[in-house]
Order: C-alpha cells, then sequence, then structure tokens
C-alpha cells in the first residue's frame, strides 16, 4: 500500500513556466516515493541551480539546494555520511554536464548508493534560454542570435563511459514511465542516472512536445504522426549485465552506446545500461571499515559528557620517542 | 574520502554535515580559492564545517612547495555577500592539535565555516612535543538535536542568542530546506525585505557572541608586554620566542602578542593589551603586513614598524634578533625585509 501521494508534496509556490516539462518530473518523483513508501525524513532532494534547482523545495522531504554545477559533491557527502538516506540529486543539463561535469564523471567513478536526474532540455531557461551543452550542432532555438557552434555531449555515453551502473532516460511528458523509472533507479544498488527529455516550452522552439510527438513527421501511408520517442522494452532490448564476463559486459556497453546516439527520428527511452555486478561505493568502504554501515557517521557517538570518546592513544604511541 | 577537486571536497563536508556528522576538508591557497563559494552557502545555511587552510606562498602557484603566510586577509574575506566565519591561526604542532578540536567546536556551537589557519612552516616541521593529552579536549556539539518529538520544526526559527535548534537529515519531525538563496524560517526561497533583515542580522551576531563567548586566552596569547611590543600570527611564534629570549640576554626587553583569533577581530583585548605599548612590531611572513593592515583597521592607532619576510624561506631567530634590535636602537626602516635562506 502506497503512502499518500500529498505528503510528499509542500505548499511553496511555483513559478515555473506553464507547460514545462519540470512539473511532470517533480510528480514522477513524489509518486515514486510514494510508491516506494519512503518515510519522509529518511529521503533527502539534492538540487543544483536553474530552474530545475527548485525542484528540491516542491518535495516534502529534507531539501537542500546546492550551487551551480554541485549538486553531486553536496549529495555524495551527506550519502556516504548517512548511507540509510534515499539520496535524489537533480539539476539541469547545463548545471550537470558544463559546470558540474567533472563531478559528473568522478561520481561515476566512485558508484555510491543514489540517484542522479538530469533536466535535459538544451537551454539555460532561467537565464533567458542560452544553448546549453546538450543543444545539438547547428540548431537555432529561440534566443540564439546565431545557430548554435558547439556540438552536443551525449549524457547517456558520458554515464557509461564514466562507470555509472545503472543509466536510463525518461520523457518528462510521460509521467508514468517516468515514475517507474525512477523507482528502479532508487532501487538500484549504486549510483544511477536518468537522463530526462523535459521539453523548455519558453525558449527550446525546436525540441518541443510536438517535435517528440512527431507533429511535423507524418507517416504517408497512415497520415498519421511518427512520434519519435519510442521505449526500449517494446523493441526486446536487454540491459543488464547478466554474468561477470569481460564479453557480456562489453556487448552491453556497446549496445547502450549504440543506442544513446540515435535521435532526431528515433529517440529511445527506458534502461540503457544495469550493472549490478560493480559494487557500491558503501561496500568497498566496508571492505575498510568493516563496521561502516551498521554505525556509519551520522550515527557515531563521539563524546560523552563533553569529552572525546575516540581512543588516540595507539596513534600517540607510534609516533613516541 | 578523496575528491577529484576542492570545490567537491568543500561540497561533500557541508553534505556530510547536514547530516550532523562533524566535518572537515584541508588545502592550500589555490585550493581555497576553488572553495569560496561553497564557503558562503555554508555561511547562509548555517552549517558548520572546518576547513583547515595550510598556507604557503602565493599568489597563484607562487612557491608550491615553500612557506608563507600571505592567506590572512583573503581566509577573512574569501567568498561574495556579508556572511560569518571564524579564523583561527595556529602557532605550531602542539596548538594544531588542541586547536582543531576548539575550531570543531566553534563551528558546531556558532554554525558557522571555520577557517583552520596553518602554515607550510609548522607542516613540514618535525618537532618533538609533550605527548597529546585528549582528555584536556572538550566537546561541543552546541544546539545538535538527537529528536524533535513536535511537528512544525523550523531549520531557522528565532533564539534569544540567534542560534536555532539544529536538525540532521534523517531525524524524524527534523525536515527541513536549505538553499543558497536567501531564505525564510523553513528554509524556502524568501526575498521577504523584513525577512532578510532578520535572516542576515541573525547570522551577523553570531561574530558579537563568540567574542563575548570564547575565552581571552584563547583569542590571543599574550607573552609580556613591554615598551616594544611585537604583534603576530602562527608560526611566527616560533623564531619570535627565540629572538625575544636573545634580546633578554642584551637587555633589551620586548613584549609579544601572538594573535590567534583573526576574525572576528578581538579589537577590545587587543586594545587593552597594547594600550601601554609604545611602539608596535608587525611581524610575519607575507609582502602586505596583512595582520599589520587588520590591526589598523580596527585599532586606534597604527602598527609602527614591520619585519617581513616573502621569499618562502622560513624566519630565524637571528634575523628576527637584528631587525627587532635595530628598531630599538632606532636605526631601522619602517619595514624591513628578512632575506635569510637560499
Amino acid at each position: 500500500m502506497a503512502s499518500n501521494l500529498a505528503d510528499y508534496k509542500t505548499e511553496v509556490h511555483n513559478d515555473w513556466c506553464p507547460g514545462c516539462g519540470d512539473f511532470g518530473i517533480v510528480s514522477a518523483i513524489q509518486m515514486a516515493l510514494a510508491e516506494m513508501e519512503v518515510p519522509r525524513h529518511k529521503a533527502a532532494i539534492f538540487s543544483g541551480v536553474g530552474c530545475s534547482g527548485k525542484t528540491s523545495h516542491f518535495i516534502n522531504t529534507y531539501g537542500v539546494h546546492t550551487l551551480h554545477g554541485r549538486v553531486l559533491a553536496f549529495s555524495q557527502g551527506a550519502k556516504l555520511a548517512n548511507p540509510e538516506m534515499t539520496i535524489i540529486a537533480a539539476g539541469g543539463d547545463g548545471d550537470g554536464l558544463g559546470i558540474g561535469a567533472g563531478h559528473f564523471v568522478a561520481a561515476g567513478r566512485r558508484n555510491v548508493d543514489m540517484t542522479y536526474i538530469i533536466f535535459n532540455n538544451g537551454v539555460y531557461g532561467l537565464t533567458k534560454g542560452q544553448a546549453s551543452p546538450t543543444l545539438k550542432l547547428g540548431l537555432k532555438t529561440k534566443s540564439l542570435p546565431e545557430p548554435n557552434v558547439n556540438q552536443s555531449v551525449n549524457p547517456i555515453a558520458l554515464a557509461i563511459a564514466s562507470g555509472y551502473t545503472f543509466v536510463a532516460r525518461g520523457y518528462a511528458y510521460d509521467v508514468r514511465q517516468l515514475k517507474d523509472l525512477i523507482i528502479a533507479a532508487v532501487k538500484h544498488r549504486g549510483l544511477s542516472f536518468l537522463d530526462v527529455l523535459q521539453p523548455c516550452p519558453t525558449y527550446n522552439d525546436i525540441n518541443t512536445r510536438d517535435w517528440f510527438s512527431g507533429l511535423d513527421n507524418i507517416d504517408e501511408m497512415t497520415n498519421k504522426p511518427m512520434p519519435r520517442i519510442y521505449k526500449l522494452e517494446d523493441t526486446g532490448y536487454d540491459p543488464l549485465v547478466h554474468i561477470d564476463s569481460p564479453e557480456e559486459e562489453n556487448e552491453k556497453l556497446t549496445q547502450a552506446l549504440i543506442k544513446s546516439n540515435e535521435w532526431d527520428s528515433k529517440i529511445p527511452t527506458g534502461i540503457f545500461y544495469k550493472n549490478e555486478i560493480i559494487a557500491p561505493y558503501d561496500e568497498r568502504m566496508a571492505g575498510r571499515i568493516p563496521n561502516y554501515l551498521e554505525n556509519p557517521p551520522a550515527y557515531q557517538e563521539i563524546s560523552s559528557g563533553g569529552k572525546s570518546i575516540t581512543n588516540i592513544s595507539k596513534m600517540l604511541d607510534a609516533l613516541e620517542i | 574520502m578523496q575528491t577529484e577537486d576542492e570545490i567537491s571536497a568543500i561540497g561533500m563536508i557541508i553534505g556530510a554535515s547536514l547530516t550532523g556528522t562533524r566535518s572537515s576538508t584541508s588545502t592550500s591557497g589555490p585550493g581555497f580559492s576553488l572553495m569560496a563559494e561553497a564557503l558562503g552557502w555554508a555561511g547562509i545555511n548555517e552549517v558548520p564545517i572546518v576547513v583547515t587552510l595550510y598556507q604557503r606562498s602565493g599568489p597563484s602557484t607562487g612557491l608550491p612547495t615553500r612557506h608563507g603566510q600571505d592567506d590572512l586577509l583573503f581566509a577573512i574575506h574569501a567568498g561574495h555577500g556579508d556572511f560569518p566565519r571564524i579564523v583561527y591561526a595556529s602557532g605550531d604542532t602542539e596548538e594544531g592539535f588542541y586547536d582543531t578540536a576548539k575550531c570543531f567546536n566553534f563551528a558546531d556551537v556558532y554554525q558557522i565555516p571555520v577557517i583552520h589557519m596553518m602554515d607550510k612552516f609548522i607542516a613540514s616541521t618535525v618537532s618533538t612535543v609533550p605527548r597529546f593529552d585528549s582528555t584536556k579536549i572538550t566537546i561541543q556539539r552546541g544546539k545538535l538535536l538527537e529528536k524533535i518529538e513536535d511537528a512544525g520544526y523550523k531549520r531557522f526559527t528565532p533564539s534569544p542568542d540567534g542560534i536555532s535548534p539544529r536538525s540532521r537529515l534523517g531525524l524524524e519531525n527534523g525536515i527541513f530546506w536549505n538553499t543558497g538563496d536567501e531564505s525564510d524560517q523553513e528554509g524556502h526561497i524568501s526575498e521577504d525585505p523584513e525577512n532578510r533583515i532578520y535572516k542576515m542580522d541573525k547570522r551577523a551576531h553570531k561574530l558579537e557572541l563568540a567574542l563575548e563567548q570564547i575565552p581571552k586566552e584563547d583569542q590571543a596569547i599574550n607573552y609580556g608586554i613591554s615598551d616594544f611590543c611585537i604583534i603576530s600570527w602562527g608560526s611566527a611564534k616560533g623564531p619570535i620566542l627565540d629572538a625575544i629570549d636573545m634580546l633578554k640576554k642584551e637587555g633589551y626587553k620586548v613584549g609579544f602578542i601572538q594573535i590567534k583569533m583573526l576574525h572576528p577581530f578581538p579589537t577590545g583585548y587587543v586594545q587593552s593589551l597594547l594600550s601601554g605599548v609604545k611602539t608596535i612590531i608587525d611581524i610575519e611572513a607575507n609582502q602586505a603586513g596583512q595582520l599589520g593592515s587588520l590591526l589598523n583597521e580596527h585599532l586606534d592607532r597604527k602598527v609602527d614598524y614591520y619585519i617581513l619576510k616573502y621569499t618562502g624561506r622560513p624566519m630565524t631567530c637571528n634575523e628576527v634578533f637584528d631587525s627587532v634590535k635595530k628598531i630599538i636602537d632606532n636605526k631601522a626602516e619602517k619595514k624591513q625585509v628578512l632575506t635569510y635562506g637560499v
């Protein structure tokens, strides 16, 4: 029995533009938390800066609205100190793949057990629609004086190359699928990445909801639009690394990279890659500190009656002369 | 925990601190430059963190393997906007041990970022010191909450001393929000003018409280007052104390005040110590006389002489002895630059 969805909503006024894809993502996060029955105080939403940065204020769990590009740093620190928390980091594509790209890559190497959602719309929506790292070369969205002069980064491929062990894509207007993907991402043991296509109705006048729905792409035979978005699972695609072998891993990584390059006429959503054989960071940490998970830093007693209870005498003995 | 860069390092310790875990990172000048933005985030959200700033010689990469004390004013001013922080400096290895515990207490009690200043000379010195006694250390967690019984908790609720009870991620009934924007009592974005004044003043008040509550002997160490009095900070302490002994043997009496709390500046206490002093001599390892400029800013009088070293080489007692003697003998320029060492 799911918790009450309303419990996960705040009263905070929302100033996103009408029709913004962000609404769908926030709803999907709230629905996922309710369905998983995560106690509100055991979840924390971290967000970056931008329109998507306000996400944490709309969800009635702990909420930490961090700095531009730094959401992964703050959120990983919290998860490492208190591994019991369900941590979801959220931010825009400019936040995560522009200013935060270094942290994006480094996070993949660690594989901390949390979820990172990128709200991907190809523009810096909060600052009047400049081209962001995922806008395709040569596109001229509404605010640009000239077509985009930079190549776009491929978030799915970058996540796979960086070591993320769960890589998926959702679509902000398919809230049901997105909610299921978020649940799968949160339940995944390791760092899960979710690239969410989130049309910006105000500044991205090319990759619009209608464009994703294929309204400009009419099938001559049926006279119906051919949607660009499709689901990998409908094609029999299997993202899971089943066995611990280089051949299996190569096959799954390669097919995911190939799929990640699809765009324009066919855009896949769903889980691209999933590997639970690679140990999450907390297990690696527990290899060094055996009671790390039973007695994590957030719950460790450090003093009694104002006095330290940490015994450093061995350390001092080693230095004694 | 090894991070990819210093921005991540400070971000991670802030995240960890939000769970109630005591968290710290250490860096030198270039890394601290990268931390400036997040330092402000910790300030506006009242997150206790300790950043140990081990100084070498700047600017930029400067003399990267050598000593310096030229990050003092940067530590005090790093970050944009007005927010409180404590800047605290240790003079040697032994002080470093006990001061670390104090810095964590300051951070927890005032819910504030603390910058613990060390330098290359301390860090690279092998010295014999009395065995550290951890029973001398007290641990103060301030208003960190273990339990919240009632609903209705607000992270930034007003309190008589301006410091609000602090929840932590994971605590039942303790949900709060944080943001780099100005925020209301729950932590949601607010641009309300009255709230802005409340929050800015609430945060700023911590500096007054720290000056009131932190014992004077932890703010500055008085090694004796005389007509000629040295003021200094950090590792310059060692050569100064040796030089004072040497001067004493030649019949020269020189006072010395080591300032440990550099921000908020203990103006009243330092002013009272210096009230009978005729000549103030500032000694430090930087080119601008940064501590001297702090004194000039805060006191109703000016530093009389500067003895500065910025070659990256450690100060020696002989050169301090020579230059102080010159001042007492009235043969010195206002500023002397020390050069010993190849």
